[in-house]
């Protein structure tokens, strides 16, 4: 128990509270000019506003997804079920050269899409394609459980109530998996804003166009300006904070409206 | 009461994979020789939808995650053989792959150990008993998981770097932890740490104490009704948790990178390599690498397919 | 309206959960499906409503084909067992969704569909919980929501599975009484499936037994109760006390020992002897068709029961049912005479 608690410290709460302490040795001019520097204040923008468009797009897809999976059978089934998961368990490094080399100008996906004039690799569509990848499993784990366990007597219920089915899919079952939605959602958004490993391959990381909020921190650090890092550092935590405090609240919220059998 | 419902839950199960067996509109009139008017709306879609939306919505599915997570991993492969068999073999036999294939071995190995040890007693700590703190003790827990990497290693920095807080007293002591072995353990604990005690806590909260209560009361030591009843009953989930804890410690990236320094030979574990590698476009060395990496990833889906339905099978509740 | 199911076969597999049943329902019922577990009858209950869909038969409410329309359209309201409520909905949208998703020619404006929903809540007295979620409700108001949202849609006939079911003992009591009072009042043709007797005689006007698949009898609760048309049916409603017996031309003998009972018409073979507890008259021995010591006598209410062990029947216990007007005695020896009682064939 005791041991627990100490080797926890160690590992999580003391470098956690290091940071902390390094940013109270900024005043807060300071801090603020770091924070609200151009470069800093488009990384932030970057890596916030494309992991939002990003885990819009899993939410969409990842619904479509765990309805195909859950409601229908097809050939290979069950194998689309495991290759979910390899966003999860594939290295971000790996991740990151895998689909630059895809979607560079000679790659298998880069070569069609520039031929239309589209360019993915090096630019922000690149960050939000690798922010895609890296999502899709959070919203889809999150929803699949939900769906399967879904009631059938609901849809018997809405169909004997006269509604069709576009009316019980819109309007009895999507929302009975809001709650699961936006936690797959928060999830799918709080990776990617921190998401390093496969989204700096493909970035291109031209500072305030395609450079991530991570990305500044290590050059930061690398710069030998740790207090720059660590400002940065100390506004994404927060902002994860939030996110894990809004998915805990969901989640109760969520309980709350299961009936008690 | 309970069989007429089991009954009825077993007729209802029937019906909802009646219509998803085939992607054909399974008609109700091919089934009947019936001349009658057959319906427009049968039961068998009342819990469906009609043929071409099923057919959009897997046509979907299907070409997202072909797209967006079959074809990379298939690049990977791809490009690793691309200038064939003996490049790929001569690209993983070079001394710098070969010392960080055993950095990444060495690493993992002991932050896979360190957290099987702590993680089962965070786990057992928090399921088994009750304190002040516990909420706390459990967002600690999890807080790796929606930590960026980049952060996770950033806070090693501070503490042991040059300028970091214990820097000057591990300097003229000759003492190194960042740009070495233990600080790239060290990142790779931290940012592996939930998994063990995730995988656990669930578990152990399920299977309640009564088990080990009844061991004490029939004169078990501690130790003993820990080895004999708590460790059996979630052996499945512990090696769920280190499979994970495992594949995470080897490919982890960001956090790694903070710690390393990248010094070649010396503190380059295969992520990092295959970075180095590719910027330098080197890119079948780099993809030799990165191959590995992704044959671990998909022997990790594997077993843990597997592991996941014999926990299903365990969790099968005896007391109903 | 009516209802009538002809030759209906319905089969899960190789499990045939319909075997050839036919029904008809008059204006206005209130019927009861009673039966053990897999007897068919919740099968039968959603085949009405087009939830299932039969192997082979027909269905027609009020003359009309119901198969040629799916469950969405044939105006049925159904109670589901568990309710079904949509958690995320409050109460009101909950009874207003049957009138939200009418198709838009004859889906009524907002006003209506809201005074509408207000009646029904007032129809089910729970009119102050319309702006809480099923979650906040409890079970026996749960019920009634579930009612109340299936009416909503002004139902040709109203269909309820198992409707107490998962309530417990004494709110299941008061909402009998309160369904049996709603149907006088709105007077719609009903049929709810039950495996409780005391259920399906207490609240229906006709009750419908059914056994693995078949309908066993038809009846009202008087009849199904005192004259059971089959052994099933006089095992499975009111207690029973089961003898085996032989009938060979119009004598009835039990272990070989002729009982002074006459066969009533019984086929000769081997035989059931069914008597309700208390339709055995007790006398002094020596007077009746059986003799027995009493073994064990408890007595409660108006009632006294008593445990007889049957003098040369390899000791064979029976309870019966006595009034208190003489008490028995442990260890007395008494003759039993059935008042009343009837004979089928054994069947296997």
């Amino acid at each position: 128990m005791g041991l627990t608690l100490t080797w926890l410290s160690v590992i999580i709460l003391i470098p956690l509270a290091a940071l902390f302490l390094k940013t109270f040795e900024l005043s807060f001019d300071q801090f603020w000019g770091i924070v609200t520097s151009r470069r800093t204040l488009n990384a932030l923008k970057i890596s916030f506003g494309l992991s939002f468009a990003a885990a819009l797009v899993n939410l969409v897809m990842g619904t479509i997804i765990v309805w195909a999976l859950v409601r229908y059978r097809f050939p290979g089934r069950r194998l689309f079920d495991a290759i979910v998961d390899i966003p999860f368990a594939l290295p971000t490094a790996v991740a990151g050269v895998a689909l630059t080399q895809l979607f560079a100008q000679k790659g298998w996906l880069g070569a069609p899409l520039a031929e239309l004039g589209i360019k993915v690799a090096f630019t922000p569509v690149g960050i939000f394609i690798a922010m895609v990848f890296i999502g899709i499993p959070f919203v889809v784990r999150t929803v699949q459980p939900v769906l399967i366990d879904l009631d059938p007597e609901i849809e018997e219920a809405a169909a004997s109530l006269g509604a069709n089915r576009w009316h019980t899919v819109f309007r009895v079952i999507l929302p009975g998996l809001v709650p699961a939605l936006l936690t797959g959602f928060a999830l799918a958004f709080a990776r990617a804003v921190g998401e390093y490993g496969s989204v700096i391959f493909i970035a291109g990381n031209l500072p305030n166009v395609s450079e991530i909020a991570p990305l500044l921190i290590v050059i930061r650090l690398s710069e030998f300006r740790y207090a720059d890092a660590t400002a940065i550092a100390v506004i994404m935590l927060l902002a994860s904070f939030l996110i894990i405090f809004a998915v805990n609240r969901l989640q109760r919220w969520a309980q709350n409206r299961t009936p008690v059998h | 009461m309970s069989t007429e419902s089991g009954f009825v839950t077993s007729a209802t199960e029937l019906r909802a994979y009646a219509p998803a067996a085939d992607l054909s509109i399974a008609s109700p009139s091919s089934r009947d020789s019936g001349a009658q008017a057959r319906p427009r709306t049968s039961p068998q879609h009342l819990r469906t939808e009609p043929g071409p939306v099923r057919f959009v919505i897997i046509g979907l599915a299907v070409t997202f995650l072909t797209v967006f997570v079959v074809l990379p991993l298939v690049v990977v492969f791809a490009q690793a053989f691309s200038k064939g068999v003996g490049a790929y073999f001569s690209a993983l036999a070079e001394p710098e792959a070969l010392s960080a294939i055993w950095l990444t071995l060495l690493v993992a190995a002991i932050s896979v150990t360190l957290n099987l040890v702590f993680g089962v007693m965070a786990a057992w700590a928090i399921s088994k008993f009750d304190f002040r703190g516990k909420t706390f003790l459990i967002t600690l827990i999890d807080l790796p998981f929606s930590v960026s990497p980049v952060i996770s290693g950033l806070v090693f920095v501070l503490l042991f770097g040059a300028q970091g807080f214990l820097g000057p007293w591990l300097q003229a002591h000759d003492i190194h932890v960042l740009f070495a072995v233990p600080g790239i353990a060290l990142a790779t604990i931290f940012v592996t740490f939930p998994f063990v005690a995730r995988a656990l806590i669930p578990l152990m909260q399920e299977q309640g104490t009564q088990e080990e209560e009844a061991a004490i009361s029939l004169g078990a030591s501690g130790l003993q009704t820990f080895f004999r009843v708590t460790l059996p009953n979630i052996k499945w989930g512990l090696l769920y948790g280190v499979l994970l804890c495992n594949a995470r410690a080897m490919g982890e990236f960001g956090a790694v990178s903070v710690v390393s320094g990248h010094i070649r030979g010396e503190t380059n574990t295969m992520p990092l390599l295959v970075e180095i590698l590719y910027n330098e476009y080197q890119f079948v060395s780099s993809f030799a690498i990165a191959s590995l990496l992704a044959m671990l990833a998909l022997i990790t889906l594997v077993v843990k397919t597997v592991l996941e339905r014999r926990l299903d099978e365990g969790q099968v509740p005896y007391d109903h | 309206m009516t209802i009538e199911v002809k030759n209906i076969v319905k089969k899960f597999g190789t499990f045939a959960a319909l075997d050839n049943v036919d029904l008809k329902v008059g204006n206005g019922e209130l019927l009861a499906l009673l039966g053990p577990s897999g007897s068919g009858k919740t099968t039968l209950l959603r085949i009405i409503a087009g939830l299932d869909w039969p192997d082979s038969g027909e269905v027609s409410i009020d003359g009309e084909d119901a198969l040629a329309r799916g469950a969405s359209e044939r105006q049925v309201g159904f109670v589901f067992q568990h309710y079904a409520l949509f958690r995320h909905m409050t109460v009101f949208e909950n009874v207003a969704f049957g009138l939200r998703v009418q198709p838009r020619a004859i889906r009524k404006d907002e006003a209506t569909i809201r005074a509408r929903v207000k009646e029904l809540l007032d129809l089910v007295q729970l009119d102050w919980l319309a702006s809480r979620y099923p979650s906040q409700l409890s079970g026996g108001q749960r019920q009634r929501i579930a009612l109340a949202r299936a009416l909503a849609i002004e139902p040709r006939i109203l269909l309820l599975d198992e409707p107490f079911g998962a309530l417990d003992a004494k709110v299941r009591k008061e909402l009998r009484q309160w369904l049996r009072s709603l149907h006088s009042e709105i007077h719609v043709t009903s049929i709810f499936v039950t495996h409780d007797q005391e259920e399906a005689l207490e609240v229906a006007n006709r009750v419908v037994v059914m056994d693995k698949g078949r309908i066993e009898q038809i009846g009202t609760p008087g009849e199904v109760y005192d004259s059971p048309a089959t052994a099933f049916v006089h095992g499975f409603i009111g207690e029973s006390i089961v003898l085996p017996v032989d009938v060979s031309g119009g004598s009835v003998r039990l272990g070989g020992r002729p009982l002074n009972i006459a066969a009533n018409g019984a086929a000769s073979g081997a035989s059931k002897l069914f008597i309700r507890r208390h339709d055995m008259q007790i006398g002094p021995a020596g007077s009746g068709a059986l003799e027995g010591a009493v073994r064990h006598v408890r007595s409660f209410g108006p009632i006294q029961r008593a445990e007889v062990t049957l003098s040369g029947e390899g000791n064979t216990v029976i309870e019966i049912d006595a009034p208190r007007d003489r008490e028995l005695q442990a260890g007395e020896i008494v003759s039993l005479q059935p008042r009343r009682y009837r004979i089928f064939a054994a069947q296997d």
